[in-house]
């Protein structure tokens, strides 16, 4: 009886492959990009009425859209793995308005890979506990144009601030999953934590700089040294880090297995 | 199994491919060839808001964008010869391009050819395979602004 329970417990094995929905609750830890309006916005006192908000740290949380390998084998306790890859999105504006009318924007653009190998137990052929390790590609793009009094939109060099910023942030994130098996659905929950393995030194640069540019081509945290005296900027602390885009992420999501295979 | 991992795999490297578009590649390859500098128009932006228009002025002149033969070995620039009406001045193979999120254009050379203070950046307002709206803004002081709008046409 106990042999042939145990050959029946191993004998349950499932893969699937499984198109993947989620959101992802993202929030940063790091907050240069805040150190940069707030430098801003302590320049032109005076001058600048309607001021820069600092940016919520979960300003860039967005859904996901992918795909995911699973295999479980065991039953009523087994092993369980999965490859999943998505992609997500999200865009936001920030706006300062100048006495004269004349507006700043700040426009992001943030988009994430992220691929992530989890594996663990699972429980009943239903409930999943896995531990994690994602690799994660975050591109932001941080526009900053002038509307001007007739509603004109510059993104030129007419002011060395203007321009098209980018950060490439790529981590490797661990943490834990948890998840539920329901025929073709899955229903993963995560949360992951960034490491700096993989992390790069970079900083939020402009895409590309035309030669008129005298100041640095990084964005500033230190707006008014980088306005005032940009020699003497600070080359440790004075920029805004791609490593600042960092973060925290939970995720929450579905998964229907449009391919599915158990014996 | 094999053909689950089959179809993750080929979907992985789809999409790898697919964010790997370069933007900046697919703007030169819509950009070359000869634009007629259809429309000009000159403004000057008040602070109250009020545009005044200095001069509109049609066919104003020729670009031709190129091959590179100055930028060696990229493939994300053109070369850009430009002839104005009513100039003596050309500008002749020069350095052009598109910027990574394809907002602005970079004339390089366009003012001088010196180091710094040369380069003319506009930001692309339309952009289409026929015609293209590209604008750039110069200040004047008391907070008073002079827009250029160029409007080229594709020849």
């Amino acid at each position: 009886m106990g042999v042939s329970s145990s050959i029946q417990a191993q004998s349950f094995s499932a893969v699937s492959f499984n198109l993947r929905g989620d959101y992802e609750y993202s929030k940063l830890y790091m907050f240069d990009i805040n150190d940069f309006y707030r430098n801003y916005n302590a320049y032109y006192a005076g001058v600048i009425p309607q001021p820069f908000d600092t940016l919520n740290p979960t300003v860039f949380s967005h859904p996901n859209l992918g795909a995911s390998v699973r295999f479980a084998s065991g039953d009523p306790v087994g092993f369980y793995t999965g490859l999943s890859m998505v992609y997500g999105r999200t865009s936001f504006d920030q706006q300062a308005k100048f006495q004269n009318n004349l507006i700043t924007n700040t426009g992001f653009n943030v988009a994430d890979w992220n691929l992530q190998i989890d594996a663990g137990l699972i429980f009943f052929r239903v409930l999943t506990l896995e531990g994690l390790v994602a690799a994660r590609s975050r591109k932001t793009f941080m526009e900053i144009g002038y509307t001007y009094q007739d509603g004109s939109y510059s993104v030129g060099n007419e002011y060395d601030i203007l321009g098209v910023y980018q950060a490439s942030t790529t981590t490797l994130d661990w943490g834990l999953a948890a998840g539920l098996r329901l025929g073709r659905l899955y229903i993963p929950v995560s949360i992951s934590f960034p490491t700096n393995m993989l992390s790069d030194d970079g900083l939020l640069t402009l895409t590309d700089f035309d030669e008129t540019q005298v100041r640095w081509s990084d964005l500033p945290r230190d707006y008014q040294t980088w306005a005032n005296d940009p020699v003497n900027m600070d080359l440790e602390t004075g920029f805004v880090r791609a490593q600042s885009f960092q973060s925290m992420r939970i995720n929450v999501g579905v998964e229907f297995a449009i391919f599915q295979r158990i014996d | 199994m094999k053909s689950f991992l089959s179809v993750f795999m080929l979907l992985v490297v789809f999409l790898l491919l697919n964010s790997c578009a370069d933007s900046q590649k697919k703007y030169i390859h819509r950009m070359e060839g000869t634009w007629n500098l259809a429309h000009e128009e000159i403004v000057v932006i008040m602070q109250n808001g009020t545009a005044d228009t200095l001069s509109v002025k049609e066919n104003v002149g020729m670009m031709l964008l190129e091959p590179t033969a100055t930028v060696g070995g990229s493939n994300v620039f053109l070369d850009f010869s430009l002839t104005l009406v009513n100039s003596n001045f050309r500008w002749v193979a020069l350095p052009f391009k598109c910027d990574d999120a394809r907002k602005r254009v970079f004339v390089y050379n366009f003012f001088c050819n010196d180091i710094f203070g040369c380069d003319l950046v506009c930001t692309i307002e339309k952009d289409t395979p026929t015609e293209q709206r590209w604008s750039f803004i110069k200040s004047l002081g008391n907070g008073q602004h002079r827009k250029t709008t160029w409007v080229l046409v594709k020849g």
